[in-house]
C-alpha cells in the first residue's frame, strides 16, 4: 500500500502546486464595489426577480422564461469590478467560488458557463439583440433599448 | 505468454489486460477546464466476473474461478488556457483469481497523460462544441505481463480523440471517436464512447455506452496467440450519479456492465469517487 500512498502524494503535490498558482491569479480580484443593474430584452414580460432567481438564471439552474423562451445569460469578464460585486451580491460567493461551481458542472459534462463579454456595451448590445438574454451592467451605464429588472431580496 | 499455455490461462491474461481504469481515463465527454483552474479526483472501482469471451464464444466459469479487480485511480486535470486542459490519470490495481493457481497481482497500471483542446464552439442556447484530444498511455511501473492476473498490457500507446458535445438547457450528449495506436504486437483500436446526461441542481445523472473495436489480432484458442496480440472488442453500458455536496467537493457513484465482447471478460463493476475542484 506504500506505493499507493506514494502515487496519491504525487498527485496531491501536483494539485497543491496548481492550487497555489490559482491562488496567485485569484489574488488579482478587484476590491472595489461597482453597483450593477440586471437587464433583459424589452419584450421580456418580467419586471422583477428575487436574487435567488437571478442567481439560478446565471448558474443555468433555471433555463427557460415563463413563456418557454430559453434563457441566454451573458456574464462579464472575471477582472471586471462589476462582476465581483454581482457575484458576491447575487450568488453569495466570490468569482472564484462561482468558477468552482462551474468546474464541477463542466467535469460532469452537465453544462458550460455563460458566454463572457468584455464590457458593459457588449452586454447591452447582446441583450438588445436576443429576446431570451439576461445580463448585468454597471449602474452608471446608459440602458437605452433594454429593460432593467428590479432585484429584490 | 504463449499459445502453449492452457486456454483458460491465456484467457485470463486477456480479460485482465486493458483495465477499466485506464480506459475510463482515456474516454472523454469533452471536459475542458477553465483557465487556471482544475480538479483532483480519486475513484474506487470493484469489478468481477466468472464468464468471458473466448474469441466471440461466451465461456462460463473457467478453472481459475472468479476474477476480481479493485482499482484506485488518481486523476488530475488543469486548464492551461480556457481552451486547453491537461489531464493525468494513474490507477493502482489489485487483481485476484479465486480458483486454480491463486493468481494475483498488485501494482500501478498505466499512466495516462492527455491534452484536450476545444477546437470550435458555437451557439448560446443549444451549444455545440468540438474537442480534440491526444495523449499517451504507458506503464507506470514494470508490472508483470506474463501472469494470468496481469494488471495491464504493458504497452505504450498513442491515443487520439475527437469529441462532439451538444448542451441544451440541462441536458447534454457527447460522442467520442478515437483511434489508439497500440505499441508492440497489440492491434490498433477504435474506442467509441457516447455519454448523455442531465443536471438537476446539485445532482447530475449520466449514462454511457462504449464500444471498443479492433479489426485485426488473434483469437484466444488459436494455435499461436501471444499476449497481447488478441483482438479485444466489447460493448459496455454504464451510468453515474454525481452530487456536488459543496462548491469544493463532489461525490459520485457509478456502475457498468459488459454486454458483449471478443477476447474479454463479461464483467460488471461498481465504483465511487470524489472530485475536488480548485
Amino acid at each position: 500500500m506504500g506505493r499507493v500512498w506514494g502515487g496519491a502524494a504525487l498527485m496531491v503535490c501536483m494539485a497543491l502546486g496548481l492550487v497555489a498558482t490559482g491562488s496567485i491569479l485569484a489574488a488579482a480580484a478587484p476590491d472595489t464595489d461597482v453597483p450593477y443593474r440586471v437587464i433583459v430584452h424589452p419584450a421580456n414580460p418580467i419586471e422583477s426577480l428575487q436574487k435567488d432567481d437571478v442567481s439560478d438564471l446565471f448558474l443555468r439552474k433555471r433555463t427557460s422564461w415563463e413563456d418557454g423562451t430559453s434563457v441566454d445569460p451573458v456574464d462579464q469578464s472575471e477582472v471586471a469590478p462589476v462582476r465581483h460585486t454581482f457575484s458576491v451580491d447575487v450568488h453569495g460567493k466570490p468569482v472564484g467560488g462561482v468558477r468552482r461551481y462551474w468546474q464541477q458542472r463542466m467535469f460532469t459534462g452537465g453544462d458550460v458557463p455563460p458566454q463572457v463579454l468584455d464590457s458593459d456595451q457588449a452586454v447591452l448590445a447582446h441583450v438588445r439583440a436576443n429576446e431570451g438574454a439576461v445580463g448585468y451592467v454597471s449602474e452608471d451605464t446608459s440602458v437605452d433599448g433594454v429593460k432593467v429588472l428590479e432585484v429584490v431580496e | 505468454m504463449s499459445g502453449s499455455r492452457g486456454p483458460s490461462l491465456v484467457a485470463l491474461a486477456i480479460v485482465l489486460t486493458l483495465g477499466t481504469a485506464a480506459l475510463e481515463a482515456s474516454d472523454s465527454n469533452g471536459y475542458v477546464s477553465l483557465k487556471g483552474m482544475g480538479g483532483v479526483g480519486i475513484s474506487y472501482t470493484d469489478e468481477g466476473f466468472d464468464q468471458f469471451f473466448m474469441g466471440q464464444a461466451q465461456v462460463s466459469r473457467p478453472g481459475v474461478g472468479t476474477l476480481t479487480r479493485k482499482s484506485l485511480s488518481f486523476w488530475l486535470g488543469y486548464g492551461v488556457t480556457d481552451d486547453l486542459t491537461v489531464t493525468v490519470n494513474l490507477p493502482y490495481i489489485r487483481t485476484r483469481a479465486s480458483g486454480t493457481g491463486g493468481y494475483k497481482e498488485n501494482d500501478f497500471q498505466d499512466l495516462v497523460v492527455m491534452g484536450t483542446r476545444r477546437l470550435y464552439a458555437t451557439g448560446r442556447v443549444a451549444r455545440s462544441t468540438f474537442v480534440g484530444a491526444a495523449g499517451i498511455r504507458t506503464p507506470a511501473t514494470n508490472y508483470s505481463v506474463d501472469n494470468p492476473a496481469d494488471v495491464g498490457d504493458g504497452t505504450t500507446d498513442l491515443l487520439l480523440r475527437i469529441i462532439y458535445r451538444l448542451n441544451y438547457r440541462n441536458y447534454y450528449i457527447a460522442q467520442q471517436v478515437g483511434y489508439d495506436v497500440r505499441g508492440g504486437i497489440a492491434p490498433d483500436s477504435i474506442p467509441l464512447y457516447t455519454e448523455a446526461g442531465v443536471g438537476l441542481g446539485r445532482v447530475s445523472l449520466s449514462g454511457f455506452f462504449s464500444k471498443y473495436l479492433t479489426w485485426e489480432g488473434t483469437d484466444i484458442g488459436e494455435p499461436f496467440s501471444p499476449f497481447p496480440s488478441n483482438r479485444e472488442e466489447w460493448d459496455r453500458i454504464g451510468g453515474k450519479v454525481y452530487f456536488a455536496a459543496t462548491d469544493r467537493f463532489g461525490v459520485s457513484v457509478a456502475a457498468f456492465h459488459v454486454l458483449n465482447g471478443r477476447n474479454t471478460g463479461k464483467n460488471t463493476g461498481f465504483g465511487f469517487g470524489v472530485f475536488i475542484p480548485f
